[in-house]
């Protein structure tokens, strides 16, 4: 276990160190350096230039600049953005992390429950109308752009119906001395629709993780035997056969991990959610490219802690290898 | 591989959903290579200070904030979204093809190489990868935003083709072809590419609906296809000012995008439910 | 106890019907073990699951079969009756333990569950419930195996505990689909062995299911040749094995009884089952039989009392040689 675990670190530091190359080289392709798109915007004179690449160290040759970027990411530092300088990418990033996270939390608990719940209904009642008609309703909300269906949804639920805030996460009119509950239900109004946009465009993944695994399952012989032992239906379904179906919904699980703290760079942009998908979306439009790419990082360190997070849950979680 | 792709088009015509998808499709190709010359100049404006004006006789789906014609607009958008997803994954399961064939045939340093490589570029979020790539470019030229959406397509295609390359070479047929003098490229054609086309077409049906969905993304952000070509995702990001007051403008582009990519995706399942029957 | 007439099992498949078990009918006893013997393919394991209403689908029992326990109508009962029956009053035992047990549950909480399925029992007493049974079926130190996972325990012990999950419900009847052939050849007398004991301790009927005649010699106390979906042989034990009828047996035997000289050792029957779907005219068995005669291929042989007092689904017994 211990030399199991130290052989998937190792390989996930390799990879990661992969993912900084490939980023760093990906910055290098842009023509100029990142600090010439700022010259355009601002009109900065060739000496304010000269001393601005000397601060950000673009003067220094690739190999040096790349030992730079390298050994400023165990500390954090991302680099400065261009939009908003002189800010540090990593300050940016922190500030927006928490909204990000709520509305990633709420979604990933709505898609998981429903989900689940969905799939293995799915999976027991295997090719019946139910199972084809879940099937093309949740291939239909894979199949929606969530920009447009958010879109959409503003124009309906807000804009014509009123009902619910069209943008940011809380509401600027709410008094001062509002209380902790009058808020708390602020943000939950300003949260649903960002929310039900992402699940139904997410639901129909975790749907068929779900339905797949559950079928795998449950023709092995330990789900008949355990009917045979006089077991209820929702006995054996849940107990014995979601059991042992669970294991594929953690590699998902593990997916899930950058999205939480990246969130959605449309879904966020358009209800002007104040998360880190926004704060990319802003990015695109100043061309702030540090901060784009610093996104990309945080995103892609976040797919690798993923991946081991599920491997290793998946080792506790499995009395197979827990105890091999 | 031609006579593959019928094969598949046959095996998705069996199922009704593929059924379905297929047709969806073939008319939506037809009318997007036949329709143009019955329709108005998706670019001209003809009264631009009239503004959007909804569905009528003579504009069935209205017209945008620039008086431009909708239908021709969405119809000009097909021919785009379609020609760019194809490309982007002929593109895509190309590289990933020649990358697997290369690792697996030639192993060593090679293999470990580009597979770590893939290792990495797969962590990366193919959102991230694609926006970094086309900010390269100021405005993004069609070819280029072809190319960059194959380049960030075909890791897992890689690594599909390099695992079922060593499973040839462990498998006893290829020894035996080996030892009968076969070439290498006869190996390729005789051996790995029927066994690798049924989950290679199934990935490229479903990346081609991924594909769709991140172009009218890219453009609705402004760094995909640019304006003033018609794209799906540009219309909508044109119609938004006017989201309430003329709902048309981004109700048409984005039923357009529904249903190519709800078609092409119950194509692609229909084909995986043949491929895969035991999750059918 | 348990009566079997006529049962039949169908799979609808892509419009035709097949029916691997076609019109079996046995009885069992109290305290009295079955044999049903035949190849791998012939239906006996679908023949158990049946009894058990767990057909994988898309199989069925048709029309016109019957399973009664102890006269009640097993086919016509609804889910919750038919759940005191399975593990209830009918236990069942399978043919690999390794796949047969959840891997992540621990042993002993699939035993209890057993228990509590079908009694409303305490905790505490559930768990030394379990414990008793582990002692019964020879688990050693029941208390440390209560905790441990199917994949920790060697095949023998996890054989005895999906045993003593069979029995944990106190059965009247127990179901053995071939409950050895995964193990080792010392592991499995001892297995058969336990099945003896817990026969004779408990009152037990046992159906014993398998395609290995010489685990059934000395055990049964009659025994039920199957083959393509039929029971063509059916008799005390003693009988069959004295003087079998249909030539089916005698090749499973793997020798001819001869009056004159000494046995003659047979290689295994010539081919394979046929499949449900491609059953032979006339007699299923006459493509490989030794004896065949003229009419097998056309007509199927009539059921007819053979000399050890049982029956026989065979024209040289219904005509005489």
């Amino acid at each position: 276990m211990t030399r199991w675990l130290v052989r998937r670190l190792t390989h996930a530091a390799a990879t990661f160190l992969v993912v900084t190359i490939l980023l760093f080289l990906l910055m290098r392709i842009a023509p100029g350096d990142p600090l010439s798109r700022l010259v355009d915007q601002q009109q900065i004179s060739a000496d304010e230039m000269a001393a601005l690449r000397a601060r950000f160290g673009l003067d220094q040759p690739l190999g040096r600049q790349f030992l730079t970027f390298v050994t400023g990411l165990p500390s954090g530092n991302l680099g400065v953005s261009i939009e908003h300088y002189p800010d540090p990418v990593s300050t940016l990033l922190r500030e927006r992390l928490g909204p990000s996270l709520l509305l990633g939390g709420v979604v990933l608990v709505l898609n998981f429950t429903l989900g689940i719940w969905l799939g293995v209904l799915q999976a027991t009642h295997r090719g019946s109308r139910l199972d084809r008609w879940l099937t093309r309703l949740s291939l239909t909300g894979y199949s929606l752009p969530s920009f447009w269906l958010a879109l959409m949804l503003v124009a309906l639920v807000s804009l014509q119906w009123q009902l619910l805030p069209a943008a940011q996460m809380t509401d600027p009119l709410l008094s001062a001395d509002a209380s902790g509950w009058e808020r708390m239900a602020d943000i939950g109004r300003h949260l649903i629709l960002p929310a039900l946009t992402l699940s139904i465009v997410s639901l129909a993944t975790t749907m068929r993780y779900q339905r797949t695994a559950m079928l795998e399952v449950m023709r092995l012989d330990f789900v008949r035997a355990a009917s045979a032992r006089g077991l209820s239906a929702t006995r054996v379904r849940w107990r014995h056969a979601w059991r042992n179906a669970l294991f594929p919904l953690l590699t998902l699980l593990g997916l899930w991990l950058p999205f939480l703290v990246t969130g959605s760079v449309f879904v966020e942009a358009i209800f002007n959610w104040p998360g880190i998908g926004s704060l990319a979306a802003e990015a695109i439009l100043g061309r702030d490219y540090p901060l784009l790419q610093g996104t990309a990082m945080i995103a892609a360190a976040l797919v690798l802690a993923g991946n081991l997070l599920a491997d290793l849950g998946h080792l506790l979680l499995d009395p197979r290898t827990r105890t091999a | 591989m031609t006579g593959a792709i019928l094969e598949t088009l046959r095996t998705a015509w069996r199922s009704p959903s593929g059924r379905a998808g297929l047709l969806v499709l073939g008319l939506l190709v037809a009318t997007a290579i036949l329709a143009p010359p019955l329709l108005p100049d998706p670019l001209a404006t003809p009264d631009p200070i009239a503004g959007a004006t909804p569905p009528a006789l003579a504009h069935p789906f209205g017209t945008d904030p620039l008086s431009r014609d909708i239908l021709a607009r969405v119809v000009a958008g097909t021919r785009v979204s379609l020609s760019v997803a194809g490309l982007g994954v002929i593109i895509a399961l190309t590289t990933g093809a020649l990358v697997g064939l290369v690792a697996g045939h030639v192993g060593g340093l090679t293999d470990t190489i580009l597979m770590r490589t893939v290792d990495g570029a797969m962590a990366i979020p193919r959102l991230f990868a694609l926006l970094l790539l086309t900010l390269v470019w100021e405005r993004i030229p069609l070819g280029a935003l072809i190319l960059v959406i194959g380049a960030t397509g075909w890791f897992g295609t890689s690594r599909l083709v390099r695992g079922e390359v060593l499973r040839l070479r462990d498998a006893g047929h290829v020894t035996a072809a080996r030892a009968l003098g076969s070439g290498s490229w006869r190996l390729i054609t005789r051996h790995l590419l029927p066994n690798t086309t049924g989950p290679l077409l199934v990935a490229a049906t479903l990346g081609v609906g991924e594909v769709i969905l991140l172009e009218a993304g890219l453009s609705f952000l402004g760094v995909g296809v640019q304006p003033p070509t018609p794209s799906w995702g540009g219309m909508i990001l044109d119609a938004r000012p006017v989201l309430l007051t003329a709902p048309w403008a981004s109700l048409f582009p984005g039923l357009a995008i529904v249903i190519t990519v709800l078609a092409v995706n119950l194509v692609g399942d229909a084909l995986r439910a043949a491929f895969d029957p035991r999750s059918a | 106890m348990l009566t079997v007439r006529n049962l039949r099992v169908g799979f609808h498949l892509g419009g035709t019907l097949v029916t691997p078990v076609d019109g079996v009918s046995f009885d069992i006893a109290r305290g009295e073990t079955l044999a049903l013997v035949g190849e791998s393919g012939c239906g006996k394991s679908l023949t158990s699951l049946a009894l058990l209403r767990l057909l994988p689908p898309p199989g069925e029992i048709l029309s016109g079969s019957e399973i009664r326990l102890d006269g009640e109508d097993i086919l016509a009962l609804k889910p919750p009756a038919l759940r005191a029956i399975r593990g209830g009053r009918i236990g069942m035992i399978f043919q690999d333990p390794m796949t047969s047990l959840n891997p992540v549950l621990t042993v002993g909480s699939q035993v209890a569950e057993a228990i509590t399925a079908h009694e409303r029992v305490g905790r505490q007493q559930v768990r030394e419930r379990v414990l008793a049974l582990f002692e019964e079926v020879g688990i050693p130190d029941p208390a440390e195996r209560y905790r441990a996972y199917p994949h920790q325990l060697s095949g023998g012990l996890r054989q005895r505990v999906m045993i003593a999950i069979a029995l944990a419900a106190q059965p009247d009847l127990l179901l053995a689909d071939e409950p050895t052939t995964a193990l080792d050849v010392t592991v499995q007398a001892q297995i058969l062995e336990l099945l003896d004991r817990l026969r004779e301790s408990r009152g037990m009927g046992i159906l014993l299911i398998t395609h290995d005649l010489g685990i059934v010699a000395g055990r049964a106390d009659r025994i039920a040749v199957m083959y393509a979906g039929q029971i063509v042989e059916e008799g005390t034990a003693a009988g069959v094995f004295a003087n079998p009828g249909h030539p089916y047996t005698r090749g499973l035997f793997g020798s001819i009884p001869s009056l004159t000289g000494p046995r003659v050792r047979l290689s295994p029957i010539p081919g394979v089952v046929p499949q449900p779907d491609r059953w032979p005219t006339g007699c299923r068995f006459h493509p490989r039989c030794s004896e065949v005669m003229d009419r097998c291929a056309h007509e199927a042989p009539v059921v007819a009392t053979h000399a050890h007092g049982g029956t026989c689904r065979c024209w040289l017994v219904a005509e005489g040689p």
